[in-house]
This record gives C-alpha cells, structure tokens and sequence, in this order.
C-alpha cells in the first residue's frame, strides 16, 4: 500500500491531532505493533502510553488483531457478554441462562472505573494469562458446597459427597419425571476473590444397578459471583456440552477472565432414568474448580490484584447497598481494599508453602527419573504429604509411565503395587486409611485392570484389590466374588473338616491367613455386588452361623409359613454339614430354632432327622441335636 | 437537487445529495438549512483533497450508513482488524497519493463525519507501521530520535514484556 509511496515522506503522528492519532493506536493497531512504538519518538511514545489507548484493549477480547503470543490474554471486563445464543426452547419454570446485555455491560463498565493504569493492567494480565495456563500455578479453589438445588438423601448425597476423590460418594438430585428439569449447585470458594481458570466434572456411574447407568447433565453453565445469589452473579459462561460418559470432563473458563468467590453450576436437563423407579436423575461424583486466589497473584501481579479487588468491592457494596462504602473517601477505600487484599495474602500463604515445597519435590523426582533411579523418585512421591499435588493423578501416571522396563518392576501394576508398599513403611506417616487412599491413587493411573489372575497369586492381593476397587477400576461383580471363595476354599479338604472353622484357623500355617485373607476379600467383593446368598457363604467358612442365617434370611419371603419347611434354610444348614461336619450343622439348626418361630420342620428336614426325634418335645429339641450331633454314627455327607 | 461544495482554495464541486449526506456534517447541515442554491464553504478542505473525497463518497453512496452509536465504542473496537480492507478501497488510497495526501484525508474525514472513511484512513496507518521495529518506523516516516541513550534503554526495559513469551 502507501509504503512504496515516493517520498518525502512525513511523521502521521506529527501531522495528525493527538485525538485521531490516539484513534489509530487504539482501536486499529494490533498489541504487538503497540508495544514497540514507544521506542520511535518522545511524541510516540506519549501516545502509544497514553491510558485512553488501552483502557479499549482491556476491555475488548483479546483474540481479535493480538499475535498468538503474550497477548492470549485473559480477556476483561470480567463479565460474559450475552453472545450466545439462548438456552433455545427452555421448558416452563427454567430460567433463562442468556445475560441481559445491559446488566453485562454495566458491570463491564464498573470493571473499567476501577481500572486505575490500563497499560500496566494489560501487561500484567498477559503474564497471568501464562502464568494460569501452567498447572503447577493452579490450585483447586471449591472450599465448600453452599446450596444444591435437590438432595436425593441429605445425609450421604449431599451437595458435599461430590467434593471428594471417592468414586463411591457423589451427589444426586431428587428424582423428576422429566428428562427437561434442571438442577443447580452453588459452591464457596477458598477466597472471597479468586480467579477462576477451569471447572472440572465428573458424572457419576453407578456400577451397582443395572446396566451401570450414568447420570450427566446434559448442558452445563458456569456461574460466578461474589455473593452466592446467583441471579446477582456477574460472570455467565456459555453452556457446555457435557457428555454421558464416565470421564472428567473440563469446562475452560480462560481465557476469560472470572474472578469472585462463588461458583455455581446449572445442570440442564437429564440423560438417565433409575432403573426401577424409572424417573430422571442428574448425579455428579465429583467437581473440582481450579485456578488462583487473589493471594497468589499480588506479589507478581499487582494491578490485576488491586484493581480486581476494588471491581469486586464495588460489585459487593451493589449488592448489600445498606454498607458504609457509599460514605467512605476514595483514599479510605483505597487503604480498606489494601489491607483487604494483605490479609488475602496472609491466608494462602501456608497454601502457597506447600504448593512450592510440592513443586521443588516435583522437580526433584524428575530429575531422579531422568537420572535413572525411578525407585527414589518413586519413594520421594509415595511419601509426599497426603494432600500434596505431587500425588495427583497425573503425577502418578507419569511415575507409572516412567518405570523401569526391567522386572520386578515391568508392569505398571507392579509399578503400582511398589509405590503403594512404600507408603505402607514404617517410614510414612500415613494412617491405613491413608494409605490405602494412596494406593487408590495408583490404581487409577494404571492403564489397564490387570487379569484377577495375576493378582490372585499376589501376596499383597488385599491392599491392591481394595484400592482397585476403591479406584473404580475394577467393577465388584458376583463372579470376582466366586474366584476368592474358591481360591479360599480350595485346599481344604472338606472331608477333613470336622471341628470347625475356630480349630482350622488357630492353625499358625500361612496357608490358613490366606484363606482367611481370601475370604474378607470374597465378602468384599459380594457386599459390592449385593450378593447377600453368597456373603451367607463365606460367613458359613468363617463359621460365623448367626451372620449366615440372618443373611440367608435375607432373601426368604417375609412371612414365613409356620411350619413349613424353608428351602433356603435347609440349603444353608446343609452347606455347613458339607463344608464344617455334622456338629456345626446342628449348632447352625440350634439357633435357627431358637431365632425363628416355626423352625422345627425345616431343622428335622434339613439334617434327615424327621423320624428319629418325632417323639421329642419342642423346648428339649435343641438339646436332642445336640446330643445326636455328637453321636458316632452318621457323618456322611447330604448331596446339596 | 444538487449541493454546492467550496474548498478552502476556491475550487467548487456540484454534488448530487446522496453523495453529500455521506458526511454527517453535511447531512446535518441540509437538514438544518433545507435545499439552498449557495455553495457550502470547507475552508479545512484543499481542493484535491476534496475531490478525493467526493470520489470515495460517489463509490460508496448506496451503501447502507453504518450505525454511529458512540457508546459502543469499546465493544466495537474489538471488531476492528487492520487488514479487511476491500480492494477499490485499497486502490483508492494508493493512486498517486503520497501520504502527506493520505494525512490530508483523515483530517477531512474527521472533519467532514464521514466514518466509514476515516476508518479507512486509519487503517491504512495502522498498516503502514505493523509489524515495523521502531528504526523501521523512523526510517519510513524521516522522523528523529529524540531520546537519549539512556531513555532507550529505560524503554527498552519497559517493554520488555511484548518479548518475552
């Protein structure tokens, strides 16, 4: 264009009014060129500097006419503009997600009356914007549930039970008939100002019901404020997609700039009816919501600091109008909001240790992997405090990936196993819980569930088993059940067994632990997957009779005819027969006659004795059995 | 009915009214006087580089006013980029003119309302400096360096951020 024009050539800045030259700078020269400017000529650099050119920038979007460096800015004002497009045919009683534009454009407006020198703030936003999209300087804000829309059950799915890394404990709505209902649920934040840089979601699958249904909302918006009001938010996302699957599912937030101390999610419409109830539920197993507190960023980024704090102070006081901010002087709020913003600072900083001692302990074991020594690296980590980012999920898929190609330590899950084992030392300061919770955490980040068959010969079966389950990675099924049952009972030698499971175990052989070992883990699966016959099972290898009727009576009709005889009952006494000998057989009779009314003919059926003791009266039966259990004659077996 | 331009030289334009209301200070003008036979005097305005601009104001005089709403300003810069100039645009700003010319036209831009134009200018500087380091800018434009060794170092480190992604 005009610059192969002939010259000569003049200064425009020099021929232009400053007020068409701020014009230019302002809203025609992308921030690259800006930035460079200032070094042509006192008259440029006044005016390249002058705050009318980037009060615009701050509060424009960043991505139009920006290189794709530095200034992949957050983008102020900290509100959403109503850009998209509306919810589309909300049903009845739904409340529309699209910002009233002016609203949007009043706090936009206030964001820029407390922006004090845009040119730093713009600087200093582009630094955040790196800043942020470096994990290790995000921390996970959600301080606390505040209000849920609907609570299934107050007590164990409270808006709290999605806060935790458990995949068993989670949130869940009341039931509607409608797939169209929304829910919502509002979350406190560590810090009254914080900035938000990702919400992450977790719909919750639940493995114990038919079919293993998962519960997502279909859309999802981010909300967030300063009060938890949520119509008093400032700060609307669009909606997100969010898929039926059981996977984290991240909403970015960045580049906009979010900042408040309240989050609340809407969860639009629903995927999944309950099977049985056949009514809509939206269920979520965890929310995490990550970014800074206002405490982080003051050192490095002071005008963001002081300029978010009083853009928040303002939209506070709008709220609660009775406050004594309409009275104060400028330079009294000034010095209020500074002191404010020190005492923000004070409060994150153990926070702030921590995530920095994780950080150079993070640095260290990577330079251990590099070095080769995966086994510090892996100790460094497995003894890091509970909490400490250095444990996350990721961390550990990393260390996992990293092992060593060579056995013992080939397989991931090996890897997994090592790495749990050392937190289990003596040397860790972790409770079992703990501990466990660890070893949980290594089981999520294996790639693969390893075949039962490998970890049943595996003498730390128990914590790695628990943990897997824990995980979520191994789904507790009937059969998994069966596979410890049998492994537990697979050297006795059912002919051998005529006192009982209290002699057998007092044995100090490791053949016995095991089983033993075997059998909580058989229970532990069956529990999950409400096999309660089955649990009956394995409390009868345990020789713990009471539990197993009352079990076995789980599954009878609830009014049992009197004196009838009970199919189920005589299937359990006859197992014990089978597996523990003739004696305990009548001891389990005995207490089915003395726990349940009209027992006597299952009792007679079930041991074979209907024609001997015809003649025997009720009260002195149990005491028949027991006396004919201990006779000579007849040990053989009942074919079950 | 035509209207009657007179530039600061002297030199008078008969142009049709369409292309006059092109200019809101124009427009503003004749719907505050009503139709009138007397040339309207532009003593900020050379005669070439009125011409230029009634040139522009001819191509453009059927197309739809842009909305001039003040208030939106800082919404709509984000709209702004430099470089979606259109073609006859493009030439119209390159034939012959040097850009003491092209100066010479946002000035009368300014001066006359005529947004789409002054856009157009504005653009065209902003084109020329994009991308140029501050040698380049000062080589293309005859302009000195005021600062002193010391105010460039002083700069230099003040804007170190643009560098260091």
């Amino acid at each position: 264009m005009l610059t192969d024009a002939p010259t000569p050539v003049r200064d425009p800045f020099a021929c232009l009014p400053s007020e068409l030259a701020i014009r230019i700078l302002q809203l025609y020269v992308d921030q690259e060129t800006l930035a460079t400017l200032p070094g042509v000529s006192k008259r440029w650099r006044d005016l390249s500097n002058d705050p009318q050119v980037w009060r615009t920038r701050i509060a424009c979007p960043s991505k139009v006419s920006d290189g794709p460096r530095v200034f992949d800015r957050l983008c102020p004002a900290p509100v959403h503009i109503g850009e998209d497009e509306p919810g589309g045919d909300e049903n009845e009683g739904s409340i529309s997600l699209e910002v009233p534009s002016a609203k949007a454009r009043r706090f936009c407006a206030r964001f820029l009356e407390c922006v004090n020198c845009p040119q730093k703030l713009f600087v200093e936003l582009g630094r955040l914007t790196m800043d942020l999209s470096d994990d290790e300087n995000r921390v996970e804000l959600i301080e606390s549930g505040f209000a849920a829309s609907t609570e299934d059950d107050a007590a164990v799915q409270s808006i709290a039970a999605c806060l935790d890394s458990s995949p068993r404990s989670f949130w869940s709505s009341k039931p509607s008939p409608s797939a169209a209902t929304s829910e919502w649920l509002t979350f406190k934040l560590t810090q009254m100002v914080t900035i938000i840089h990702s919400v992450r979601v977790r719909p919750y699958k639940a493995t114990y019901q038919r079919g293993m249904p998962i519960y997502a909302p279909r859309r999802l918006q981010v909300r967030i404020g300063i009060s938890p009001d949520p119509e008093h938010m400032h700060f609307w996302s669009k909606e997100y997609p969010v898929a039926n699957v059981d996977a984290d599912q991240d909403l970015p937030i960045a580049p906009q700039l979010a900042v408040g101390g309240y989050l609340h999610l809407r969860l639009l419409e629903r995927y999944q009816t309950q099977p049985g109830d056949e009514l809509y539920y939206t269920v979520l197993r965890r929310v995490q919501c990550f970014g800074v507190p206002l405490g982080f960023v003051a050192t490095r980024q002071p005008n963001v600091a002081a300029t978010l704090m009083r853009f928040c102070d303002a939209v506070y006081h709008n709220i609660q109008p009775e406050s004594f901010a309409a009275t104060e002087a400028p330079h009294e709020r000034e010095a209020r909001l500074s002191h404010m913003l020190s005492e923000l600072c004070e409060e994150v900083e153990p926070l702030r240790q921590a995530k920095s001692l994780a950080m150079s302990t993070r640095r260290d074991a990577h330079a251990l992997v590099a070095s080769g020594d995966w086994r510090a690296a892996a100790s460094l980590v497995a003894l890091a405090p509970i909490e400490s980012p250095v444990r996350s999920e990721r961390e550990i898929t990393w260390l996992l990936e990293e092992a060593p190609t060579t056995p013992p330590l080939n397989t991931a899950m090996r890897s997994a196993l090592y790495l749990s084992q050392i937190a289990t030392t003596s040397d860790s300061a972790y409770t079992p819980h703990e501990a466990t919770y660890f070893a949980a955490g290594c089981a999520r980040s294996t790639p693969s569930v390893p075949l039962i068959g490998e970890t049943l010969v595996s003498p730390d079966l128990p914590v790695i088993f628990r943990a897997m389950v824990a995980a979520g990675r191994l789904e507790c099924t009937e059969q998994i059940g069966d596979s410890f049952l049998s492994a537990a009972t697979a050297n006795r030698d059912p002919a051998a067994a005529g006192g009982g499971l209290s002699s057998s175990l007092s044995s100090p052989s490791s053949q016995r632990r095991d089983d033993f070992a075997n059998l909580t883990l058989a229970l532990f699966a069956y529990s999950r997957a409400n096999a309660f016959h089955k649990m009956a099972d394995c409390f009868v290898e345990l020789g713990e009779y009471p539990t197993a009727i009352q079990l076995a009576a789980l599954n009878l009709p609830d009014q049992l005819q009197a004196d009838e005889v009970c199919e189920g009952f005589v299937d359990l006494v006859r197992k014990v027969w089978n597996r523990k000998g003739r004696a305990d057989a009548a001891e389990t009779a005995c207490l089915l006659l003395e726990n349940h009314a009209g027992m006597r003919r299952t009792v007679e059926h079930a041991l074979g004795i209907t024609n001997q003791c015809s003649a025997v009266a009720d009260p002195a039966l149990a005491e028949w059995i027991r006396t004919w259990a201990f006779a000579d004659d007849e040990s053989g077996q009942f074919a079950v | 009915m035509p209207v009657i331009l007179q530039a600061s030289d002297g030199q008078q334009f008969t142009i049709s009214k369409p292309v006059a209301e092109r200019s809101m200070l124009l427009k503003n003008m004749l719907d505050d006087v009503g139709e009138n036979e007397q040339a309207i005097p532009l003593p900020n305005v050379s005669g070439p580089i009125l011409a230029a601009v009634i040139e522009y104001c001819e191509h453009h005089k059927d197309e739809a006013m842009p909305a001039a709403d003040e208030d939106d300003k800082v919404f709509e810069a984000s709209k702004k980029k430099p470089d979606d100039i259109d073609q006859w645009d493009a030439d119209f700003m390159k034939q012959g003119k040097g850009n003491e010319e092209l100066f010479e036209i946002i000035l009368a831009a300014n001066y006359l309302d005529i947004k789409p134009l002054l856009d157009l200018g504005c653009k065209t500087v902003a084109n020329m400096i994009k991308g140029k380091t501050p040698e380049q800018i000062r080589e293309m434009f005859n302009i000195e360096n005021d600062f002193t060794p010391d105010e460039e170092e002083q700069i230099r480190r003040e804007n170190e951020w643009a560098a260091d992604a």
